[in-house]
Order: C-alpha cells, then structure tokens, then sequence
C-alpha cells in the first residue's frame, strides 16, 4: 500500500500534503514554498515550466504562459469569456484548447504539467514515488468538469483516489481537532476562479454536507479584471484587450495592490512606460477599491441564501461560519460574510491551506490512516432526463448525499425492436435546453408488442460526484453498462445551437447593434436619474448633486454624438455615479416600510 | 421492489422522526461508507437511497402506499377542496411576482432596480404572509400524518383514502412552499 497524497489543484495556486503521524502536511517545493502557482509557461525550445520560474514570464510573454487553466476544463469554447492573454483555439462547441505557437493543448493536459510538477515536488520532498491522490475541485463542478479533472491526474500518473469538492475538504480541515461535536457550519469559499457555499452537519465525526450552491465563474479573477478596467480606463486606454500587451502589466499592478489593500487603506500604483510609452501614476484607497470590488462580492449574495433555503436553516441555526479562499482575506469581503450570515466569521490562518489540508485528510482516510471520521458528500446539481415537451425530469435531487443510485423504468412507446434515445441533463431549470446536456444513450428494446419491452435504467453517482448508468432488459435479465457520449466530445444539436448563438455574439462588436443597445439603456437610465433625482434629492449634497448632472450630460452628447464606445463609457459611468442615490432610495423604502408597519 | 424500512431496520408506519432517522444513518455511515467500511457486505449505495427515501415525507408516504396498498396512487385521484383553495390563493399572489420579476428583468441599472424597492418590499411582505398560511396548512397535515401513524397498528386499512389524502397535501403543499421560497429569493437576487 503507498501513501496517498491530497492536492489541492487551484485556479490560481496549488498545493499538496500527505498524512504524517495523524495530521495533515503540506509539501514544500526545493524553493520553500508551499503555493505552486497554477501557471504553465512554454518557452520557445526545450520543456514547458511549471510554477513560479512560470509566473514571472506572465509579463515577459503572456502569450505562451498560461494561467487560471482551471476555467476551461470540461468545457466548451464559446462558453467562457476568453479574457485571457494566451490565444485560445477551437471552434465554439467542441472542447477549448490552448495554443501556443503551432502546438494545441489540452485543458486537462495543462493541468496534467501542474499536476506533475506537484508529484515530483513531493517525491523529492518524501525522498519516495507518489502514485495516488485525492484531488479537489469546486462543490459547483458538473459531471464533465469532475471527469476533465480526474484525466488530467492520470495524464500526471496518478491514480485518482478520490475527487473531493473543496469547501466539503476545508471543513474537514476545520473539524479535524472537533470530532466530539455536533455542530452546523457554513463554508464561504472564494477562490481565485470560483465561488462556493456549503453547510455542514458534523457529529462524531460524520461530515454530512446538506447543502451546497455556487458558481464555477465568480472568482477573484473578475475582481482583478474590474481593477484593470478602471486602471486602463486611467490610462486613458479604456479599450485595451486582455491579448494587448500592456495588460499583463496592469493585471500584474491590479493583484498586487489587491492583496496589499487588505492591510493598508491606501496604496501607490506607479507604473512607468507600462507600454512602452505610457506611464501610470495614483492613489488608490481601500474606499476606491471596494467600490469597484463590491458588485463582485455581492453577487455572492444568492448563492450563500440558497443554500441556506435548501439546508432550512437560518443564519441563527449554524455554529460556524468559516472563510476560505483568497479573497476572503478581503476586509470587505469578510464584512460582506459578517452581514449575511449575522455573525462574526471564523477567520482561518491560512485560507489558502485549508482546502489542501481537508483533501490530504480525505486521502488518509481512503488510505486508513485516519480512523474515526467519514465524509457524506452531496451531488450539487440534480440529474434527470429530458421527457415529453422538452421538461426535465429529475431522477436524482440536487443536494443527495453520494454514492447514490436511482432507478428509471422505460418501455417502447412502438412495437417491433426499437432504440430509444435518452439525454441525460444536469441542472435546476424546469426546460432541458436550459440545464447542462451531459450526454445521450441509445436504449435498445427487445422486440415487443408497444408498451410490453421494458427496460430499467439505474443512474448512479459515485463519490467522485460522477455519473454511471447502468441498463437491464426485465425480461431477458441482461445488464449493460452504457457509455454515454460526453456532451464535451461530441457535436450535437444543442452544440448546434450554441454554436449559432455565438455566431450572433459574434456579431456584439459590430459598432452598430453596441451603439442601438447603449441608446436603448441611456434612454431608460436618464428618465430614472431624473425621477430619483425628484424623489429624493434634497438627500444628496451640492457637489454629488452637480456631479450627477454633469454624468448626465455626458451621456446626452454622447447620445448626439453616435459613438457607440462614448456611449457606453458614458453609461457605466453614470450607473457607478448613482450608485449612492441607488442605495439611499432602497433605504427610504425600507423605512417607509417600516412606519407603515407600526402604523398599519 | 425494495422495501426501504426493511433495508434500514425501520418499522413500516407513516411518520418517522426525521432527526432519529438522521442520526441513524450517521451511525451507519460511520460504519458502512465505502472510505471506511471494513467489509463489503453492505451496499451503501442502496441504503443511502433508502434513507433519502423514507427521511423526506412525501417520499415515504409514496414508498408505504405502494407497499402496503398496491394501486391506491393508480388513475385519477381528486384533489381535496381545501388544497384547491389554497392554490387559487396562491396562483394569484405568485402571477404578481412574476409579472414583477419580468419587469425587473429587463432593466440592468441598479437605480432602475432601486426605483422598484417600493414594489419589492411590499410583494416580499405578500410572500412571507403565504408562506406562514402554507407552513401552517403543512404542519396540520403532519399532524393528521401522526394521528393515523398513532392508531396505524390497530387499522391500517381503513387509514388508506387518509394516507392517499394526505400524499396529496404534502406533495402539493410542500411543493408550493418551495416555489413560494424560490420567488422570495428570485425577488432578493
């Protein structure tokens, strides 16, 4: 039996541990570090490289260093923003690719070379070989991103043991030193790429996860882009491309007061010649930052209220609500986590360890050297089938405890032998074009007079979160596993679809249709300035008064003025202008709502 | 079939403790989860899907019906007129939401959407006095649930048109309850 190691395998950073006398322990590199950045740079010749030694080409040559890879496994081109600055290829629809000079990669490939340089991190660290693992991915993850992820560790030489989602794993981390308790908490874990909530019920040591909610594209990524923006906007090149080569810099100078301003209110950005000619020089306070963060942050809001809804639970009924995640070292972000749940948050030491400790504890419990704890993991999205009228039809809830297995009965709706097709979805929408296609099978029946071949069609989800299914003919006895077509490998119908749907995205640049769409929103926007201006102006002073008119009158000439790029600019920036007289009109709401309260 | 309360050792009746059953389960699990099972002689699988089956209501009142009265959920059943009124009540009030909700889509600005707060608050209010009359209707038909559970081992069959009764009310009622929360949060995102 070898040891089995954990990895933490993150959109910005990762890290590996393994079990050492009853406690989890992270793996240094031959450099110290724990933090393996997630970044692969290829260099013109020899081998690719993997970490830091890849992080500092970022701005060197950022077309051939690839970075936050994890947004692109499992997934189809056209379906993410490709607001990177290494070239992606692929046609929208079939699967992304990477491509670097005359060389295509694979997502799961790239993190394959992380993945590798982990291994062999620890195997120097451990003076001994490591061929299985524990790896983590969000709670958010679908069926094809989980097995995207699983190749990508045997693309390493890995056996994968086990895929572990990462809140459930940093709770592990949270309760190993608990096991005695019976307790509910709440994992808010904010990641460079992802967002994930869990709650949890831990008692004698079960680790049941009740309910989780996420998104798998919310992350502090879009954090640093609106930084950038703002930066660029600066600059004065409010249009500057993530592929412009002036970007990585900014993007560099963006992270970096980022994760100063969680210390210090304010901090000097000071970049000379950043593109070769222009330089860039201010102030900027934590205040200012926020402001840009914030829409960010909130839109964490709905998750972590769902998946209370879900757990029926209210903030009052947990003991714990614990950080995770980068971001989390956010003041903001914790005073956020502090008004939603109505309490003060468990700020961890380490949030970026967390999840890497909670995996290497899942590997020593696979392995069997840690005794006395088991983890009850849930599957984050509801599996069914696409039945009569193009409804889904759930077979397994969002929210089961896995492995878990359901049973579906079909018959021949013809006589004579036919073949039925089944397209199995994932996802909480009530239509089946709107969840996520995991794949079609074809059932085969028997000949038989209609209604009398019946077959039964066990779908069942493994640990790992992953689908199996399984068929069985009733009258002849005989099972089957079915392979299902992976909706990423093949080209279907609603591949199709999404392929025109980019072909009209396609068309988004086009200055005219960008110049109709800001004219439409300038129109709404300018009679709601004015009327919340009538309501409640006397609440404003003078000078955000004169401002707000002077935003507004940006965007009449700019509407006189038919330049599509004016306009929207224009329009961003009254809607960031009113964002106060936003907030105090929401408040007199909810104070007219009160006095009617004790009136009526 | 399986027979979810023989497979978890669980008498055959209409109410379980959910919070019993639960702690059960975790027993079970800390025994029998395949990370930590020392044999291989219990299917895990098939008795977590047992518990799911028998630890939500509705779900088990279907499981005890078609084990105890093969065809009682068979055809069309009539709808209890209290349920029937109750879904005219909240038709109504869930077509004003929506009819907001898809009015509040269309707008993108946070100060068109601030502009609608009034509106907001006051629907939220509607939602919440719903959701206190469904909880309440629930709540009573768990009650009748424990009442039949209570005389269940004396007369069983006569507690079948109950049971299918009462199948009713918690599917319906439950799932009104989880729609009426789905808008509350639809109205707050």
């Amino acid at each position: 039996m070898t040891d089995i190691v954990g990895i933490d395998l993150g959109t910005t950073n990762s890290l590996i541990g393994i079990m050492d006398a009853g406690f989890p322990v992270l793996l240094a590199d031959s450099e110290g570090a724990r933090l393996t950045p997630s970044v692969v740079h290829f260099p013109a010749s020899g081998e690719p490289v993997v970490g830091r030694a890849a992080s500092r080409m970022r701005v060197i040559d950022p077309a051939a260093t690839v970075y936050s890879i994890k947004r692109f496994i499992g997934r189809r081109a056209g379906e993410e923003a490709g607001d990177v600055s290494y070239p992606l290829a692929g046609n929208a629809g079939a699967p992304v690719r990477v491509k670097i000079r005359d060389n295509e990669f694979s997502p799961e490939q790239i993190s394959a070379l992380i993945l590798k340089k982990l291994k062999a991190d620890a195997e120097r660290a451990l003076d001994r070989e490591i061929s299985r693992a524990v790896i983590t991915v969000p709670a958010y993850f679908n069926d094809a991103q989980r097995n995207a992820t699983k190749l990508a560790g045997e693309l390493a030489g890995l056996t994968v043991e086990r895929i572990v989602n990462e809140p459930t794993a940093a709770a592990l981390a949270y309760g190993l030193d608990k096991l005695g308790e019976k307790s509910k908490i709440a994992v808010y874990d904010f990641g460079g790429g992802t967002f994930d909530i869990s709650i949890l019920e831990l008692n004698q040591g079960v680790f049941q996860v009740i309910s989780t909610n996420g998104n798998t594209r919310l992350g502090g990524d879009d954090i640093d882009n609106a930084l950038v923006a703002h930066m660029a906007s600066l600059a004065g090149i409010p249009d500057a491309t993530p592929q412009a080569a002036s970007f990585a810099r900014l993007r560099e100078a963006a992270i970096d007061a980022k994760h100063r301003l969680s210390t210090q209110t304010e901090v000097a950005v000071d970049l000379p010649f950043f593109d070769g000619e222009k330089s860039l020089s201010f102030t900027l306070t934590r205040a200012d930052f926020e402001r840009i963060a914030r829409p960010v942050v909130e839109r964490t809001r709905t998750h972590c209220l769902r998946s209370l809804a879900d757990a029926k639970l209210s903030p009052a009924d947990l003991n714990e609500v614990i950080l995770v995640g980068g971001q989390t070292r956010m003041p903001l972000v914790q005073e956020f986590v502090r008004g939603v749940f109505q309490r003060e948050p468990n700020i961890l030491q380490n949030p970026d360890e967390a999840v890497a400790l909670g995996a290497t504890i899942q590997a020593g419990i696979l392995g069997g050297t840690v005794q006395n704890m088991v983890l009850l993991d849930i599957t984050p999205l509801s599996l069914g089938i696409e039945t009569f009228g193009g409804l889904m039809n759930i077979i397994i809830p969002r929210n089961s405890t896995i492995p878990i297995k359901a049973g579906e009965m079909f018959t021949n709706a013809m006589p004579g032998p036919r073949a039925m097709l089944i397209h199995v979805l994932q996802g909480e929408r009530e239509m089946a074009r709107d969840n996520w296609a995991l794949g079609r099978f074809e059932l085969e029946f028997e000949p038989a007079p209609k209604g009398h071949a019946r077959v039964g069609v066990q779908f069942e989800i493994d640990a790992n979160g992953i689908l199996h299914v399984l068929a069985r003919d009733t009258k002849t006895g005989v099972e089957k596993i079915v392979e299902i077509q992976s909706a990423v490998d093949v080209s279907d119908e609603a591949v199709e679809k999404m392929i025109s749907e980019s072909i009209e995205h396609a068309f988004d640049d086009m200055s005219e249709r960008v110049f109709t769409e800001a004219k439409l929103k300038a129109e709404e926007m300018l009679p709601a300035v004015r009327k919340a201006l009538g309501l409640i102006g006397d609440k404003l002073d003078t000078d955000e008064k004169s401002k707000v008119g002077a935003l507004m009158g940006d965007v009449e000439q700019a509407l006189a003025s038919g330049e599509s790029q004016r306009l929207k600019r224009a329009n961003a920036a009254l809607d960031e202008g009113t964002q106060h007289l936003a907030a105090l009109i929401v408040e007199r709401a909810m104070e007219e709502a009160r006095s009617r309260a004790k009136t009526g | 079939m399986t027979d979810c309360f023989a497979l978890l050792n669980e008498p055959r009746r209409p109410w379980l403790d959910p919070d019993t059953l639960k702690d059960k389960m975790h027993k079970l699990s800390a025994e029998h989860h395949p990370d930590v099972a020392k044999d291989a002689s219990v299917d895990f699988t098939e008795m977590n899907a047992a518990y799911h089956t028998l630890h939500d209501p509705k779900s088990r009142l279907r499981h005890l019906l078609e084990l105890e009265f093969p065809g009682s959920l068979a055809g069309s059943m009539d709808i209890p007129f209290d349920i029937n009124r109750l879904f005219e009540t909240m038709a109504r009030e869930r077509h004003s939401v929506g009819v907001f909700l898809e009015k509040k889509s269309h707008l993108k600005s946070p100060l068109e959407i601030a502009l609608l707060s009034s509106e907001k608050i006051e629907l939220l209010g509607v939602l919440e006095k719903l959701l206190g009359v469904l909880t309440q209707k629930l709540d009573g038909i768990f009650m009748q649930l424990k009442f039949i559970d209570a005389v269940w081992e004396d007369d069983r069959a006569s507690s079948r048109d109950a049971l299918v009764d009462i199948y009713q009310g918690v599917s319906y009622v439950g799932r009104w309850i989880d729609q009426v929360r789905e808008d509350v949060l639809k109205l707050n995102e």
